[in-house]
C-alpha cells in the first residue's frame, strides 16, 4: 500500500539519527501491532460555535474571543476575516478596528468537549479503539480497520467525509505506529495536505524529523529556550544527548520523544460512548389534553424501544419534555424499579398514568423523549410457569412502579425492624425488597416465636411471662397523644422504656396496656421525668 | 338421569352454591377458605375460612378493639407457608379445629408473596408483626388516600401480593363491583376496611363482617356470607 504523503527527509539527518541512541532496542519489529489514526481538529474553536454563526442575521465575519489576563482576545477566525488582517492573539479592539463589522463569539469549552465526544461517537464506526486527546485530538487503533475499509487512503478519506457531514467538523488525519507521533503529525500537517501515513516503526524518527516542535504542545519557555540552542524541530531534538536534554527540559520530555518515536509504549485510555436516545416530535395541531399527548408520544416510545433493542440495552430512566407556547417546559420523569428493555406497553402504560395527574399550563406545542443512561441487559432465565412468577416476587416491581407513578415515590413503602428499645426508633421504612434475593438479613431473629427479639433487649418489668408480642400495638400513633386515663382499666405494666440519651430524643416511659370501655386495647405512657406524673399519652392501638 | 346429575353436584361441590347446606357441612367435605384462625368463625364461615376469592369487608368504626387481630393469623399463615415448603396433598383433617395454614390448598404454595397494605389509618408497627409471624420484608406499605381503590385493584390484578388490606369506603357502587371483580379474578386476599355505617348500603362483597367490640370480646357479625348464613361469634379477647 502507497504511503498516503511521503515527507521527503533530508539524507542528512538520517545517519545522525542512525547513531546508537541509548534505550534503543534491536531492530523494531517491521510490522507493528497497532496503527493509530489520530484525528486533529484544528478548527474546533469555529466548529463547535458553527451553529450559532449561522443563526446570526446577516451572516457576519465572525472571530472567537476569550477572556484572557489582558482583556479579550481573539482566538480564532474564519478565513474572511483573517484575511482583513486579524491575527490569533489580538485584542479585541484592534481585531474590531481592522473589521469594524466583525461579530466576536464567546468561547464555548462545553461546546469544544461535546463536539469532541461527537467525533469520538462517529469514529467508533470505523474502529473499537478510540481515546479521546482533549483539547482537540481524537486517537483510534485502526490496524484491524485497514483491510475492511480498503487501505489507509480510503479509511481516511471515508472518515473525513463522515466525519464532517456528521458533525461539521474539519479534521486532519494521520496514521503512525505511535499515537503520539500520529497526533503530532496530525497537528502540523498544513491545511488540506495528504494525511501523513508511517507504517514501520523504524521510518517513525526519520518522519517525525522535519516537524517544528509547536506540533509537540510543549512549554513554551522550553520551546524558546531550545529555539535559542538552534533546536527547532524534533529532529534537532533527537540529535541531543539524552541526558543532556533531559536535565535541561525534562524527564517528560524526554519520555514524550520515546513515546513518539515509538520507543515506549503509550496505553491510551478508551473512550467509551455514553449513548443516550433523543428523539422529539413537534405536535400539529397543539394538544391540550394529557391522554391525547399519550397518543403523540407512542411513536416516539416505539422508536426508543427499537433504540434499545438494537443495542441490546435497556434503561433506568426516562423523561419526557413537553414544549409550550410560552409555560416553561414540562418535565416528566419517570424511574423504573428495574431496567427497563424494549417493552413499549409497559412504558406507556406507565406514563398514563404519570400524565393522568399532570396538570398542561398550556397547549403542548412540541414533545421529546429522552432516555437516562443506558444499562446493559440482564439476561434472566424466564420462569416456565406463571404460577412460579408471583413466588419469585417479579410482577412486584411493575406494581410498585405503577402506583409510584400516580402516587408518588414516597407513598410506596416497606418495612424494617430496628433493634431499638424506643418504640418510636424500632422500625424504619425501607425501600422495598425486590427480586430474588428478597430475604433481607433482618436484625428481627425469625419472627417464629412472638416476642422472641421484641422485648428482648428492653427492660420489661412486667408480662415476661405472657405473650410478649402482645405487648407491641399493632398501630403506632406517628406522635403520641394527650389522653385521658381515668376511664381506661389498666391490664398491663409498667414496662418502663429509658433510652436514646445519645441521640438527643430520649425517652423515659413508663408504658401501661390499657382497656377501654368499648373493649379497645391501648398503648399509653407516662412520662417518668414529668415531676407531677399527670400527663398521659396515647402511643398505640393494639388493633 | 338423575343419578348422573347427582355426580355431577358431587364433583361441583366446590363451585356449587347450595342454599340448604349449612356451611360447616359443605366445610368439612372440602374446606376451601383460608383459616382464620379463630375456630368459632371458622365454623361459621362457608369453606372454614375466608374465602380465597372474592372481595372481604370488615366494617368497623373502633380501633384497637381487635380489628387487625382477626387477620394476622391468617396473614401469618400465608408467610409461614412460603418460609416452609407446603406438604402437598395437605392434611386433611376432618376435625373443623384444624389450624390455621395447615389446611392451604395448592395453589396457595409459594404464594407467601407480599402483603400490600393500602391506606392504613397508621402506620403498621413493624416489631408487632413481626412478633405475630408475618415476615415484615414483604409487607408494602401504600399511602394513596383517594386512590385506595385504585391501589388495591392494581395490587390484586398484578398476582404479586398474597393479601391486598385497604382502608377506604368508596362511594360509588361501581368502584366497589369493580373492586369484588378484581378480587374475584384474582388469587389474592382481598380485604376492605370500612366504617360501620357501610353495612346499611348494599355491596358486591363475597363476606361482609361488621366488627363491635365490648366488655366480653370482638363480637363479629356475619353480615353477608355468600353461601353461608349470617351469624354472630364472639372472638374473646
Amino acid at each position: 500500500m502507497a504511503p498516503l504523503a511521503r515527507r521527503r527527509v533530508t539524507p542528512a539527518l538520517h545517519p545522525s539519527l542512525s547513531v546508537p541512541v541509548p534505550g534503543r532496542g534491536p531492530a523494531a519489529q517491521s510490522r507493528p501491532r497497532e496503527l493509530w489514526l489520530a484525528i486533529h481538529l484544528p478548527a474546533l474553536m469555529l466548529d463547535s460555535l458553527r451553529d450559532a454563526a449561522r443563526a446570526l442575521p446577516g451572516q457576519p465575519p465572525v472571530a472567537i474571543v476569550d477572556l484572557e489576563r489582558n482583556g479579550k482576545v481573539v482566538r480564532a477566525c474564519d478565513e474572511a476575516v483573517h484575511a482583513a488582517g486579524v491575527r490569533e492573539g489580538m485584542s479585541i479592539n484592534a481585531a474590531l478596528a481592522l473589521l469594524p463589522g466583525l461579530h466576536t463569539l464567546a468561547r464555548d469549552a462545553r461546546r469544544e468537549r461535546q463536539l469532541l465526544e461527537a467525533v469520538a461517537q462517529r469514529s467508533l464506526r470505523f474502529s473499537p479503539r478510540v481515546s479521546l486527546e482533549p483539547p482537540d485530538g481524537v486517537l483510534l487503533e485502526v490496524r484491524g480497520s485497514l483491510r475492511l475499509f480498503g487501505g489507509a487512503r480510503q479509511l481516511c478519506v471515508r472518515l473525513q467525509q463522515e466525519l464532517f457531514d456528521a458533525t461539521g467538523a474539519t479534521t486532519r488525519l494521520a496514521i503512525t505506529p505511535a499515537p503520539l507521533a500520529s497526533l503530532w503529525f496530525a497537528r502540523c500537517g498544513p491545511p488540506g495536505a495528504r494525511s501523513a501515513f508511517v507504517r514501520n516503526r523504524e521510518e517513525l524518527a526519520g518522519r517525525l524529523a522535519p516537524l517544528p516542535l509547536d506540533c509537540a504542545r510543549w512549554p513554551e519557555r522550553t520551546v524558546e529556550t531550545l529555539g535559542t540552542m538552534g533546536v527547532r524541530t524534533v529532529g534537532d531534538c533527537l540529535r541531543l544527548p539524552r541526558d543532556g536534554f533531559a536535565r535541561r527540559c525534562g524527564k517528560e520530555l524526554l519520555a514524550a520523544l520515546d513515546r513518539a518515536t515509538g520507543r515506549a509504549q503509550e496505553p491510551r485510555a478508551a473512550f467509551a460512548a455514553s449513548e443516550r436516545f433523543a428523539a422529539r416530535r413537534d405536535l400539529e395541531p397543539e394538544i391540550d389534553d394529557t391522554a391525547r399527548l399519550g397518543f403523540a408520544l407512542a411513536p416516539l416510545l416505539d422508536e426508543l424501544c427499537r433504540f434499545l433493542r438494537e443495542r441490546g440495552r435497556c434503561v433506568q430512566a426516562i423523561e419526557v419534555q413537553l414544549r409550550h407556547r410560552e409555560a416553561p417546559l414540562t418535565r416528566v420523569r419517570l424511574r423504573f424499579v428495574q431496567p427497563v428493555g424494549a417493552q413499549p406497553q409497559h412504558m406507556a402504560g406507565l406514563l398514563r398514568e404519570r400524565l393522568g395527574r399532570l396538570v398542561l399550563p398550556q397547549p403542548v406545542r412540541n414533545v421529546r423523549l429522552l432516555s437516562g443512561p443506558l444499562i446493559d441487559l440482564q439476561a434472566d432465565a424466564v420462569e416456565l410457569f406463571a404460577h412460579d412468577r408471583r413466588e419469585s416476587g417479579e410482577n412486584l416491581p411493575h406494581l410498585v412502579e405503577r402506583l409510584r407513578a400516580r402516587l408518588g415515590n414516597a407513598a410506596v413503602h416497606g418495612l424494617e425492624c430496628v433493634p431499638e428499645h424506643r418504640p418510636e426508633a424500632a422500625w424504619r421504612i425501607v425501600e422495598p425488597v425486590m427480586g430474588r434475593g428478597r430475604k433481607r438479613p433482618s436484625p428481627q431473629p425469625s419472627p417464629g416465636k412472638p416476642g422472641e427479639g421484641v422485648l428482648a433487649a428492653s427492660h420489661a418489668t412486667a408480662g415476661e411471662s405472657r405473650d410478649e408480642g402482645a405487648l407491641r400495638p399493632l398501630w403506632l400513633l406517628d406522635v403520641p397523644e394527650p389522653c385521658d386515663v381515668r376511664r381506661l382499666v389498666f391490664e398491663e405494666g409498667p414496662e418502663c422504656i429509658e433510652s436514646g440519651w445519645w441521640d438527643g430524643r430520649d425517652v423515659a416511659r413508663d408504658y401501661y396496656v390499657a382497656r377501654g370501655g368499648q373493649g379497645e386495647r391501648l398503648w399509653v405512657f407516662r412520662n417518668r421525668r414529668d415531676a407531677g406524673g399527670t400527663g398521659w399519652f396515647l402511643h398505640g392501638w393494639f388493633a | 338421569m338423575s343419578a348422573s346429575v347427582e355426580e355431577l353436584l358431587q364433583q361441583n361441590s366446590t363451585r356449587l352454591w347450595r342454599a340448604r347446606e349449612p356451611g360447616g357441612a359443605q366445610a368439612a367435605r372440602a374446606p376451601t377458605g383460608l383459616p382464620t384462625g379463630h375456630v368459632a368463625l371458622d365454623r361459621c364461615l362457608p369453606g372454614a375460612g375466608w374465602p380465597r376469592q372474592g372481595l372481604i369487608e370488615i366494617l368497623s368504626d373502633q380501633r384497637g378493639i381487635g380489628e387487625l387481630r382477626l387477620l394476622l393469623p391468617a396473614l401469618a399463615a400465608l408467610c409461614r407457608d412460603e418460609g416452609a415448603a407446603a406438604v402437598y396433598p395437605p392434611p386433611r383433617s376432618s376435625d373443623a379445629r384444624c389450624q390455621a395454614g395447615s389446611a392451604l390448598l395448592p395453589q396457595d404454595r409459594g404464594s407467601g408473596g407480599w402483603v400490600a397494605w393500602v391506606s392504613p389509618p397508621y402506620c403498621p408497627y413493624a416489631p408487632a408483626l413481626a412478633a405475630w409471624g408475618i415476615d415484615v420484608t414483604r409487607v408494602l406499605v401504600v399511602q394513596g388516600a383517594g386512590t385506595t381503590e385504585w391501589a388495591m385493584d392494581q395490587a390484586l390484578r398484578s398476582e404479586a401480593c398474597s393479601a391486598v388490606l385497604g382502608w377506604a369506603n368508596p362511594r360509588d357502587p361501581q368502584a366497589l363491583r369493580r373492586l369484588q371483580l378484581a378480587a374475584e379474578s384474582s388469587r389474592s386476599l382481598a380485604v376492605l376496611y370500612r366504617p360501620l355505617q357501610a353495612g346499611l348500603t348494599p355491596s358486591p362483597a363475597v363476606l361482609r363482617l361488621a366488627l363491635l367490640g365490648g366488655s366480653e370480646g370482638l363480637q363479629v357479625r356475619i353480615v353477608k356470607s355468600r353461601g353461608g348464613r349470617p351469624a354472630t361469634v364472639n372472638l374473646g379477647h
